[in-house]
């Protein structure tokens, strides 16, 4: 394991990923939503506005067979696959790599693709992956946090408006049917329980009615297009535990 | 009642790298607990299930393997021998209506 340094945000990451494991991957209550499922993929979402805007935070449940939750991770992370599954982006940038000797946390500069009749969003955020052991007799846990925040690098320049976000993927792998000898493990014995949680303030105006059509069709969209590349990314490659 | 538990060593799946590693389990009072080994019952138990619930499952071809599942949570165990299987998972299904049957009696018929 990498020796971790403390950098300017060390602090900050640390608070963010502990709720997230703390509340994520907790049943919902019924204060929530269902507004899609299909398979083993739930997604659920509350309705919330400040001043005027749509925050709905959303909330979502998969399952996904044959790869781990480091795989699954690792290509929400890693910027080299990002537009592979991306869809809603015109670019994607790194733009601080917060610590050279392990680099679990990058910051992202990123241009979305404009929605009409709204203005075009840019996002700046930190990134940071890691795995959380639960205890030596169980699967260790994967997250991936991205948490908004200010950079020099990304000052906020009409006529773009930034957006605010608080995303988190969490995994689980689960041995579906362990072989007697763990070296024999298959992608067939791969399950993998994922959590998907994200907060976001578009910032600016935009329509309620239309920002919740597009959540409600984008989410499962994007959970179907991003789990159905990391299957086919891992079809034929060693697992990634 | 002395006789309406189970206890002794099984192989309990853990994760990928430990694989399949042998535990103590005691079967009591309506749970399967399990420990490192019987010296640290007194640290306190790993993990337990609860019986009412659980859905026992023999293996098909494996005859020394059998699964506890409540709801998402599946253990994988293995005993020592067939005998051995047959034991647990005996001891467990009668374990189970006996949980059944107490619950019953109380609350859940009434409500």
């Amino acid at each position: 394991t990498a020796k971790h340094k403390s950098h300017r945000l060390s602090n900050e990451i640390e608070r963010i990923v502990q709720d997230h494991l703390k509340y994520d991957r907790e049943n919902v209550s019924d204060l929530w939503e269902l507004i899609h499922h299909e398979g083993e993929m739930k997604v659920y979402r509350r309705e919330v506005e400040e001043n005027g805007i749509v925050v709905d935070p959303l909330k979502c449940f998969h399952t996904v067979k044959g790869v781990t939750g480091r795989e699954i991770c690792h290509y929400f992370f890693d910027p080299t696959y990002r537009m592979d599954w991306e869809t809603t982006l015109d670019s994607t940038k790194v733009i601080e790599t917060l610590d050279k000797d392990n680099p679990d946390t990058l910051i992202f500069f990123q241009l979305h693709k404009r929605v009409w009749p709204s203005a075009q969003r840019d996002s700046c955020f930190w990134s940071h992956i890691r795995c959380v052991s639960t205890g030596e007799e169980d699967q260790p846990l994967w997250i991936v946090v991205n948490y908004t925040t200010d950079h020099a690098q990304a000052p906020i320049k009409s006529p773009f408006v930034r957006l605010v976000a608080n995303v988190a993927l969490t995994c689980e792998t689960q041995i579906i049917e362990p072989p007697l000898n763990p070296k024999d493990i298959k992608r067939e014995n791969l399950l993998c329980k994922l959590t998907y949680v994200a907060f976001v303030n578009p910032g600016g105006w935009a329509p309620a009615a239309a920002l919740r059509a597009i959540a409600k069709r984008e989410y499962p969209k994007f959970l179907k297009r991003f789990t159905s590349y990391v299957i086919e990314q891992t079809r034929d490659q060693p697992i990634l535990f | 009642r002395n006789n309406d538990y189970c206890k002794g060593r099984l192989f309990k799946w853990t994760n990928y790298l430990h694989g399949w590693q042998e535990r103590f389990l005691v079967l009591k009072l309506g749970f399967l607990n399990y420990y490192k080994n019987e010296y640290e019952i007194s640290l306190g138990c790993r993990g337990a299930l609860s019986v009412k619930q659980a859905l026992i499952q023999p293996h098909e071809f494996d005859d020394c393997r059998f699964d506890i599942r409540v709801n998402d949570s599946v253990w994988y165990l293995r005993a020592h021998n067939s005998d051995d299987r047959e034991r647990w998972v005996q001891a467990l299904e009668e374990h189970k209506i006996l949980c059944k049957a107490e619950s019953g009696y109380g609350s859940e018929t009434n409500l």
